[in-house]
């Protein structure tokens, strides 16, 4: 059978034989063979592949830049963490320690924003502080990116965005919304069962996870590393009053409460009755003796400090959300979730005004306001008085993109 | 004469009757009372207890508090003061299960009763502290009380703190109290507590 006679049977049964399609094909000349069209394809494609490559190696890249945080007015000394921790130098998760010196001796406050940059009032909170309070008796530390490298990536398999941005009279501002563990490039592999510091046993992927690694180990994993510096940091500083600050998802019962370690627990409770009359309904939980590894049982035990843990609500880390956007992260509005509130099956209240980052925040600074305050009242002779923070009804009413405008900061108040 | 007499005496007997009933009324309205010494103890370990010793405080009432004590302490004391609310973080702390924690404050009770102590069921942390479990406690501990003091709703009258604050929002502490004849004092605020307190202990306040 002649070469012809293939073609058209190939093309009357739908050419189901490619071999006698190729047969079709005008004979290779010099200027116009086979090859030659190959080849620019090929190119084409690796160009294509290269270019997204690129893009996505940027992206990659970004993630581990720091958006920038604005000294405030109260503002004295800055130091790295790893300038009392060597062993973090140069590392992911070495980060950044604010402090801001009183007037007048007094306490000493740590703020830790950022265990995990998944639950983004904490770190908003902790940079509303830097960039707005002052320090009238006292001493307060602030670390807003408690575990840096965990600000690097997402969760996988969440499709959580890796920035949000907020307005703010002098124009948008980026902040990076980060994963609940540090980045496994930075610490990998995990093992298959996490026996920590402290002796829990837990999963695996724990091992990343900042708040199950206390009172860490110097010369452990790299978040076990940072959680003994944090201890050393406690320790070196005679840190008085800690707290941690969270977020939880909805349906998680521990949720818009303070967990305290038991010698901090009649602060708490003290507090809590008195937020009520500003209008702000916070639980309490008393830390359970036998839930090792956590930031309000080991710095209590390990450290003179009251270690104490807030929550407020965020629906995006929650598993009944939808999408996760920077409007559910800022917003806090999910129809999921007012549809799992009318089943019963939140500890919170959820109605379409969700909740919004404004009250998170303002819930955690007006938790540690009068944390401060009380703790003052009880500890006379070392007093830790705060002024310029935004309360929640400040918040509210002006949006927390008022308190976080890079462009007042027009004097330099980096530290000396 | 004989026909007034009768009349004076018909008078008579109404106005006694009738001061006999307001008597009566008087003790049914007058607010139960308790004696101090007093001992505040956690059903369910969650941090009201704590709570409800610092309204004790503030209310100058002498106590003692323990988050799961032995039984011994009743011994002396003439109120037990029961704090409901359960936490899982509490429980799994004090190792115990839900059912042994309710069994442990029957006998509690009980021990309370041989001492003859007077006993109060307070539930102070609001809806919050409400649940599946926390209701387990309140349906086999509150029935028992001589006293409820809730974070809640008077019923009829209009909620005007958060829906977080209501524990009785679905009338259940209502409904125990007026099944089992048990008096009640809801409160809006956990601080308003002491008021109640002081009221119930008969406390006059400090200057």
């Amino acid at each position: 059978m002649s070469a012809k006679g293939k073609t058209r049977i190939g093309t009357r049964t739908g050419l189901k034989d490619n071999a006698n399609e190729k047969m079709t094909s005008p004979p290779p000349t010099e200027k116009n063979d086979g090859k030659g069209r190959s080849w620019i394809a090929a190119g084409v494609l690796i160009a294509v592949v290269a270019a997204a490559v690129a893009i996505s190696a940027r992206e990659f890249v970004a993630m581990w830049e720091d958006p920038p945080i604005y000294p405030g007015p109260g503002i004295t000394e800055q130091f790295m963490l790893s300038s009392i921790a060597p062993e973090l130098a140069g590392s992911a998760a070495d980060t950044e320690v604010y402090v801001l010196d009183g007037d007048s001796p007094g306490g000493t406050l740590l703020i830790l924003g950022g265990t995990h940059p998944n639950e983004p009032a904490s770190s908003l909170t902790a940079i509303t502080i830097i960039e707005n309070a002052v320090v009238n008796e006292g001493r307060l530390l602030v670390i807003p990116r408690a575990n840096h490298s965990a600000f690097t990536c997402t969760d996988p398999q969440e499709g959580a965005p890796q920035t949000y941005v907020i307005e703010t009279p002098g124009g948008d501002r980026l902040f990076r919304y980060g994963s609940r563990a540090t980045n496994p490039i930075d610490q990998w592999p995990d093992p298959v069962i996490y026996v920590g510091s402290s002796g829990q046993a837990l999963a695996g992927a724990e091992v990343r996870n900042l708040n199950r690694s206390y009172p860490g180990d110097s010369g452990g994993y790299l978040t076990e590393k940072l959680a003994a510096a944090i201890l050393d940091l406690i320790r070196t500083e005679n840190v008085d009053l800690a707290i941690d600050l969270h977020e939880a998802s909805p349906e998680y019962p521990v949720i818009n409460a303070i967990v305290a370690h038991e010698n901090a627990l009649p602060l708490a409770v003290e507090a809590a009755l008195f937020l009520e009359f500003e209008g702000i309904q916070i639980g309490v939980e008393a830390s359970p003796i036998n839930l090792r590894g956590l930031s309000h049982r080991e710095w209590g035990d390990a450290t003179d400090t009251l270690a104490l843990l807030i929550e407020s609500t965020n629906p995006a880390q929650g598993r009944l959300r939808g999408a996760i956007n920077s409007e559910l992260i800022l917003e806090g509005a999910d129809p999921y979730y007012i549809r799992a509130a009318g089943q019963g099956l939140l500890y919170v209240p959820f109605s379409d005004a969700g909740h919004p980052i404004e009250e998170r925040v303002g819930r955690h600074l007006d938790t540690i306001a009068m944390l401060t305050e009380i703790y003052s009242s009880q500890h006379g002779d070392q007093p830790i008085r705060i002024s310029g923070l935004p309360t929640l009804s400040d918040l509210s009413v002006r949006g927390l993109g008022t308190y976080l405008d890079p462009s007042i900061r027009e004097t330099d108040h980096s530290p000396p | 004469m004989k026909r007034r007499l009768g009349w004076m005496l018909i008078v008579l007997l109404f106005v006694s009757a009738g001061a006999a009933v307001g008597q009566e009324a008087e003790e049914a309205a007058a607010p139960e009372t308790f004696a101090a010494p007093v001992v505040i103890v956690s059903v369910g370990q969650s941090a009201g207890a704590q709570q409800a010793r610092v309204l004790a405080i503030r209310a100058g009432l002498d106590y003692v508090f323990e988050q799961r004590p032995e039984f011994s302490i009743l011994e002396g004391s003439q109120t037990l003061i029961l704090v409901m609310g359960a936490s899982s973080k509490g429980l799994g702390a004090a190792g115990v299960d839900i059912d042994g924690e309710i069994a442990w404050a029957i006998d509690m009770v009980a021990r309370a009763r041989e001492l003859e102590m007077k006993v109060i069921a307070m539930h102070i942390e609001g809806g919050a502290r409400r649940g599946s479990t926390s209701d387990q406690i309140i349906h086999a501990i509150a029935p028992l009380a001589d006293y409820i003091v809730v974070k809640g709703a008077t019923p009829g009258v209009e909620w005007v703190e958060s829906e977080e604050a209501d524990a009785n929002a679905d009338g259940l502490f209502s409904t125990i109290a007026a099944e089992n004849e048990i008096g009640i004092t809801y409160i809006a605020k956990t601080l308003d507590g002491v008021e109640v307190l002081m009221d119930l202990f008969e406390i006059e306040p400090t200057e």
